[in-house]
């Protein structure tokens, strides 16, 4: 019943969102989820919300789900090099993960 | 000036609101305003602004110095992002992408600012154009625009084709939730006029001074939390974020005066408009537009050094600037 499919997932800051989710449609995904207001602490120090004055600090997280391995890594390459490899603060990394209906992805 | 203005800029509610909020921070209080707590409190701000400017508008009738403000408005904003970068990048040879992020922030509107010179008015019972406040996008968006256009172009030679261009910043300005609320309030407040704003003005004009002194509370939280920062800053830079609000407000008030406003009027355009430093909007539009710029610094800057020094010295002295300049000129 269940079937093997690869969950990218790209941890990054809020300002730029939209702008991952274009790109992310550029490779047609089918779908994603997007987490909001999240806090952690990385090379660039402590990364959280500044009290509803501004989400700007604030990291995002964005969880994709594709079939197709390789389409997983060209979407992986496109996120590095347009924002986490020198611009923005982020990680990306990917998940073996297992579907059900995986006609949906 | 006198030191009593100052002392009475320092000891009013919204200052010791903001040196509670930094105090709490600094002791490391769990005190928290919540997220959407701060936001609302943003929000009805903009939107008190709007309304009464536009209620009061309706009262006065528009006449062509509107339109004249709207231009003075924008090439001020233009001007100032211009001696900003100039200044960093000459001056202090700082790099043009840290030079165009600060001086964009500096050249934006704080809309903190902007409401605590009228709070500082409507305390001691000085009247002003109403329209003044809704110049706000003209002379922000012009401000981050220049800013953003003069640090690219140095930035150019090393190829950067994923920021926005002039057009979706300029878009992306007029459309932002300071614009729409502002002059959303304003159109509000201009259609409905006294009378039929007689039921809802209440709340935003009496509750107005309250909600200000206490969202400086959260602005005083995250000033607080940012403190340490200025320790990595460089002393030209520090300096620059002391005096060039000092410059703004004077080219600002004489700008003002030319073109005709009343001391109530030049004060609110000269420190609300010109002289603060936006450290809720720039920074966003920034952190995207020139993402090579260090986002910490120009916030510091403008949130923990700029801010301080506009409500407490920067008001009262916009204000006697323009008193003066009315006699003078």
């Amino acid at each position: 019943m269940l079937a093997e499919a690869k969950k990218v997932v790209i941890i990054t800051e809020a300002v730029i969102e939209e702008k991952v989710i274009q790109l992310l449609n550029t490779h047609e995904v089918k779908g994603y989820t997007v987490y909001r207001s999240l806090t952690g602490k990385g090379e660039r120090g402590l990364r959280s919300g500044l009290g509803g004055l501004l989400n700007f600090s604030e990291n995002v997280c964005i969880e994709i789900i594709v079939s197709d391995e390789l389409k997983a890594l060209a979407i992986m390459e496109a996120v590095y090099h347009k924002f986490l490899a020198d611009k923005f603060a982020g990680i990306a990394y990917l998940e073996d993960i297992r579907v059900i209906r995986p006609e949906k992805f | 000036m006198t030191a009593e203005v100052i002392l009475q800029s320092f000891f009013s509610p919204p200052t010791l609101f903001f040196a509670l909020g930094i105090m709490a921070a600094v002791i490391k209080s769990d005190l928290r305003v919540p997220d959407e707590a701060g936001a609302t409190m943003g929000l009805f701000l903009l939107t008190a602004i709007g309304i009464r400017a536009g209620v009061a508008v309706n009262e006065t009738g528009i006449d062509l110095q509107v339109a004249i403000g709207a231009i003075a408005a924008t090439l001020i904003g233009c001007l100032l992002a211009l001696a900003g970068y100039t200044m960093l990048t000459r001056l202090f040879s700082i790099d043009p992408a840290n030079a165009g992020s600060i001086a964009g922030h500096f050249g934006a509107v704080s809309s903190m600012t902007l409401i605590l010179s009228i709070t500082f008015l409507d305390q001691i019972k000085v009247t002003y154009e109403p329209f003044v406040a809704a110049l706000y996008p003209f002379m922000d968006t012009a401000a981050l625009v220049t800013a953003i256009l003069l640090a690219r172009r140095s930035l150019s030679s090393k190829k950067d084709g994923n920021g926005p261009s002039t057009k979706e910043l300029l878009i992306e300005g007029l459309t932002a939730r300071t614009t729409v609320l502002l002059i959303g309030g304003l159109v509000i407040g201009f259609i409905t006029g006294p009378q039929g704003m007689a039921r809802a003005l209440p709340l935003f004009d009496t509750l107005f001074f309250g909600v200000a002194s206490f969202f400086m509370l959260d602005i005083g939280l995250v000033a607080g939390a940012r403190l340490a920062e200025l320790k990595k800053v460089n002393k030209f830079v520090l300096g620059y974020a002391l005096l060039m609000p000092v410059i703004h407000v004077l080219v600002a008030a004489t700008i003002a005066t030319l073109i005709g406003l009343s001391p109530g009027g030049v004060t609110i355009f000269a420190i609300g408009l010109a002289g603060g430093a936006s450290f809720i909007s720039a920074p966003i539009v920034m952190r995207t537009a020139l993402p090579q710029a260090n986002p910490s610094l120009s916030l510091a800057l403008a949130l923990v050094v700029a801010l301080p020094v506009n409500v407490i010295v920067g008001i009262p002295l916009a204000y006697h600037t323009a008193v003066f300049l009315a006699g003078a000129l």
